[in-house]
């Protein structure tokens, strides 16, 4: 259940690298803000859940604009690392935010889902994880069709193809790229918002963006259905070394992993397959 | 040409913060200033506890300067640097601050930071203070002191506690979590494991917890099935929350014992007060926030109006058990400057005559606004705290479950404690 | 390569010389002169600031050999700074083998680790041979952290300072001249190694792989070659490291770490051995004023706190980065080169 956040994660990572090629290394100071955002809906400002899910995907949609705006736009034609380098910036500058507007502290986050938790059979879960990973899978369907049938899902991919190509055509290429960041934003401050049901917010919630990562590649960095079953695998594999394993084995089993597939599969699992022949 | 100014008004920018700096420099101060030294984390992972300790320090010596007037004649100015949590920044801030003279004393609650910079602190004679105490730093004995008993110093307390309510035959059955980095590891490290199975205790299950677990159903599953009495936790207050929760869920039963790094109102706010009903939990301190209202001592509610008066807008409940932190460590240092200022002249008050005529001087202070029991240091121990108790959570609120506990005195190598505690007449209750 | 005017080359060896022209050598002696006499003139304060810089120049040297020259994307460079470090502390302390043995000891054993991890180098590429290494990392840390009897586990192990010909190089200033003798040799090989077959070679892998086989280069022998003398520096920068701070533990070597050395190599200008001093230096620079900057501004606001004057540092320095990749995303050795290029045909304009 653990690894439906984890697949959120991934997919708001998957959508920006096939976008724009890049590595997002400030997913996790984005969810953050999601996270901080929500929290100041629902505990100063005392909105209900709803409003606060609405206003908090409203703010991470411009938030997204903002940052293909201002420092990627002129970046455009750059170098890749240069842009991959940004992002890192960016983890750094959003980090400072946070600790300005809301200080270092642990903040508790109201009981949004309830505390009792669900019994199916002798299967217990919590409220949150049922959430998340119920939300999770919505959001594969929905991201499925949005990309098989809309316009812009349809433009979304065939930027991600060739952007040059996209741009030819008469797509507007900056567009299309801010719409993927508004996404992909608003996927991650989603994740933010379930994961700081469960631990409250505080600014080490950030680490699980590198998680998301390693979830994102084993599924493939190309597909968004790889990356929600890579984050779910992730989830389970963590779980089935604590059990089976033990000595806190499930924190790098994850990335064992990670190697493991890359060997075998260099594309991750669902990735697409580029034939390279001599 | 566009792009040369832009350039040009980036170098202009950079000079402007050098003279900036520059300027700020040549500020002057009167009279004898004594500095004490912060190298903080304020905007790294662990930002959110060490920050609530910078302040407690900020906030004590302003009460000290301003209402008490110094320390006779002596001023104290804390200074404080980022760090954010990396070594190379902790030793450059470190060098800035020792090649300052009057720098006596280096707070540090960083532990890796603190160890890299023990033997620099001994040749250059500074004093370093520590939150918590990591056994490194306290053994072999050090420049280092510290408030608090250690982990290891803490399961042991837990473990006599335990085992003077035990009446029956069989072993004392024990479950450990802790958190899979240096932190959780500290029982292991500081003796405390060691000193548990010497004692006769059976360890069922140990379950080292990832750093990010959101989800802690699968070790409390795992280690329900071992039967354990007690479990004992060792590690943040987020994960102390998690597991509260969890247990609660699966209808984990056993007595749950967070180490002191959790503080009441802070584990009831984040986990809600139904999850963190009946948990237990070792604390260095008298709560002095969220707690049963017989139990609000005199000193207690000082602090507690203290906070507001200097921490307006502040919710106590946030800064757990950072502020204790900086209150005791600059309580205590408060103490050793006035014993030091008996026997020297405030100018020769330095790192050394601090230690000798300070710190290794202080017996039984209990001045500490009921917050923690006596503090006694001796050159070969500069733990200072050897007292703990166990506060439990009843209803959303704290209330004590025993008063102090003397610590059992671990030490890292050999696992040896103090002879009382050998003897077996180990718990002295202070009245 | 550009010269100035008025030089040329009578003999094979002043056409191979990496110093050319008088001014170059006035220059470089300048510069020796002033890093030897610089521990007696500056505060300890700057030593150390200059010591930790020099060690990560080592290190960025050679993740510039492997990610700059040979294009192969390393995000577990900490760590294998982290191997490095271990290793020289592990024989000196645990075997008493003298620093001077267990320095290249930790070099060789980080490179023979590398080795292992740039495997998957030779099926996949780009960013995803960077997150084969991000997991490297993890892997790493993880067994270092729990062979507790080998490494002291978290709680560390000690690393006692060199001797040298009797003498302990216990102060920060002697020490400061074992790493900057290091960084000078270290430096002046990766320069040279980018001008030999070797070196040609790798950057023949990274511009266009396909094509460099097809000319007979073996991508198996030079991918790990690359990541033998890449990991190979990284040790030697982590014995040195340990060294200095005589004490260390598995949090010395954090992912950050890693990632912030590919972020100096990207400011400083990929594949060249001047760029990863600037942006050492640059980036290590902005640190520094971020830190200088934060109480200097708490005490210029007092209604401020520290907590916010802090993160307020940060986010200049989130800023200063930002807005420099925006307006200078080719690394700072192409300004350089441009600044280079319009001093040498000064006062004339072309």
């Amino acid at each position: 259940m653990m690894g439906s956040t984890y697949a959120l994660l991934a997919v708001a990572f998957v959508i920006i690298y096939k976008a724009c090629k890049i590595f997002n290394f400030a997913q996790g100071e984005i969810m953050l803000l999601g996270a901080y955002f929500s929290w100041s809906l629902l505990v100063r400002f005392h909105l209900g859940f709803w409003p606060t899910v609405l206003l908090s995907t409203l703010f991470a949609f411009c938030l997204g604009f903002v940052i293909e705006r201002f420092p990627l736009r002129p970046l455009i034609g750059h170098p890749i690392l240069s842009i991959i380098m940004v992002t890192l910036g960016l983890s750094i500058l959003f980090r400072s935010i946070i600790l300005i507007t809301w200080g270092a502290v642990l903040l508790p986050y109201p009981e949004i889902f309830g505390a009792e938790p669900i019994r199916i059979g002798s299967l217990i879960f919590s409220q949150q994880h049922v959430w998340s990973f119920v939300s999770c899978i919505g959001l594969l369907l929905f991201f499925g069709l949005f990309f098989k049938f809309t316009k812009l899902g349809l433009l979304m991919r065939a930027v991600a193809e060739d952007q040059i190509l996209a741009k030819s055509a008469g797509t507007r290429v900056h567009k299309i790229i801010g719409f993927s960041w508004a996404i992909a934003c608003i996927i991650s401050a989603i994740a933010g918002i379930f994961l700081s049901a469960i631990n409250g917010v505080s600014i080490g919630l950030a680490d699980y963006g590198v998680k998301a990562i390693s979830a994102a590649l084993v599924g493939g960095l190309e597909s968004i259905g790889g990356a929600i079953t890579g984050g779910l695998l992730i989830g389970v594999i963590e779980v089935l070394s604590t059990v089976y394993i033990g000595h806190g084995v499930g924190e790098v089993a994850a990335y064992v992993m990670l190697v493991l597939v890359l060997i075998v599969r260099p594309y991750g699992l669902f990735g697409l397959t580029r034939i390279e022949r001599v | 040409m566009e792009k040369r100014s832009t350039l040009n008004s980036f170098v202009i920018v950079m000079v402007a913060l050098v003279c900036i700096y520059i300027n700020l420099n040549t500020f002057e101060a009167e009279g004898r200033t004594i500095k004490v030294a912060w190298i903080a984390d304020m905007t790294g992972p662990t930002a959110d506890s060490v920050i609530p300790m910078l302040w407690g320090t900020q906030d004590w010596f302003k009460y000290v300067n301003q209402d008490l007037g110094g320390i006779k004649d002596v001023k104290v100015d804390v200074i404080w640097g980022d760090a954010a949590y990396k070594l190379d920044l902790g030793l450059q801030l470190y060098s800035k601050f020792s090649s300052d003279k009057d720098v006596c004393l280096i707070y540090c609650a960083t532990t890796h930071i603190n160890n890299a910079i023990a033997k620099k602190c001994m040749e250059d004679r500074i004093l370093q203070y520590a939150a918590s105490p990591a056994p490194e730093a306290m053994y072999p004995v050090k420049w280092c002191y510290s408030h608090s008993a250690g982990y290891g110093d803490q399961l042991g307390a837990f473990i006599d506690w335990a085992l003077s309510k035990w009446t029956e035959k069989r072993p004392l059955r024990l479950g450990l979590i802790f958190m899979d980095n240096p932190f959780g590891k500290t029982i292991y490290d500081a003796g405390g494991v060691n000193y548990c199975k010497a004692r006769g205790i059976e360890i069922v299950a140990e379950e080292p917890l990832p750093a990010l677990a959101t989800d802690v159903t699968v070790n409390l599953r795992k280690m329900a099935k071992e039967k354990p009495d007690y479990v004992y936790y060792q590690g943040t207050v987020t994960q102390a929350a998690i597991i509260a929760r969890d247990a609660k869920k699966i209808d984990f039963t056993p007595k749950i014992c967070l180490s002191a790094n959790s503080v009441a109102d802070q584990v009831v706010s984040v986990a809600g007060q139904n999850a963190a009903e009946g948990l237990m939990m070792m604390s260095w301190s008298n709560p002095w926030h969220g707690v049963v209202p017989e139990e609000m001592k005199p000193g207690l509610v000082k602090t507690a109006a203290f906070f507001k008066k200097y921490r307006p807008g502040e919710d106590p409940s946030k800064v757990g058990v950072g502020y204790f932190h900086g209150l005791m460590g600059s309580m205590i240092t408060t103490k050793a400057l006035k014993l030091a200022s008996e026997g020297v002249s405030a100018k020769d008050i330095n790192g050394s005559t601090l230690k000798g005529q300070g710190f290794d001087r202080i017996k039984s202070f209990q001045d500490t606004w009921d917050l923690i029991g006596p503090i006694s240091y001796t050159p070969e121990d500069h733990r200072g705290g050897q007292y703990l108790k166990i506060v439990g959570i009843k209803k959303g609120l704290a209330y004590s479950v025993t008063d102090w506990l003397r610590a059992p005195y671990l030490t890292k190598d050999q696992c040896l404690w103090s002879p009382h505690v050998k003897s077996g007449s180990w718990i002295e209750i202070v009245k | 390569m550009y010269l100035p005017g008025g030089t040329f080359s009578e003999t094979y060896a002043q056409d191979l010389a990496i110093i050319r022209t008088k001014p170059q050598w006035v220059a470089l002696i300048a510069l020796f002169f002033l890093l030897a006499v610089f521990p007696w003139v500056c505060s300890s304060y700057l030593l150390s600031v200059i010591s930790v810089i020099a060690i990560t120049i080592i290190s960025v040297q050679g993740l510039n050999i492997l990610t700059g020259y040979c294009g192969q994307i390393s995000l577990g460079h900490a760590a294998f700074m982290g191997i490095g470090a271990y290793i020289s502390a592990i024989l000196v302390t645990k075997c008493g083998i003298s620093f001077w043995l267990s320095l290249p000891c930790a070099g060789v054993g980080a490179a023979l680790i590398g080795l292992i991890f740039g495997l998957p180098s030779l099926r996949i590429k780009g960013l995803y041979l960077a997150l084969a290494t991000l997991a490297a990392h993890y892997i790493v840390i993880y067994i270092i952290s729990h062979a507790s009897g080998l490494t002291g586990g978290t709680a560390g192990i000690e690393a006692p300072r060199p001797m040298f010909f009797g003498i302990r190089l216990d102060s920060s200033r002697s020490y400061y001249y074992l790493i900057i003798i290091f960084t000078i040799l270290m430096t002046f090989f990766a320069k040279n190694l980018a001008r030999t077959r070797v070196g040609r070679n790798f950057v023949a892998i990274r511009d266009n792989d396909i094509s460099a086989e097809m000319m007979g280069i073996s991508l198996f022998r030079y991918k790990l070659l690359a990541f033998a003398i890449g990991c190979f520096y990284a040790g030697i920068a982590g014995s040195l490291w340990a060294h200095y701070m005589t004490v260390i533990d598995p949090d010395h070597f954090q992912l950050v770490n890693a990632i912030w050395y590919v972020g100096m190599l990207i400011v400083g200008g990929m594949g060249t051995a001047v760029g990863v001093f600037f942006g050492v230096i640059f980036l290590k620079g902005v640190e520094v004023v971020a830190i200088e900057i934060g109480p200097k501004l708490a005490d210029m606001f007092p209604g401020l706190g520290s907590g916010i004057a802090a993160s307020l540092a940060q986010f200049l320095l989130a800023l200063i980065i930002i807005f420099f990749l925006v307006y200078e995303p080719r690394g700072l050795a192409y300004r350089w080169g441009v600044v280079k290029a319009a001093f040498r045909i000064w006062p004339f304009p072309y």
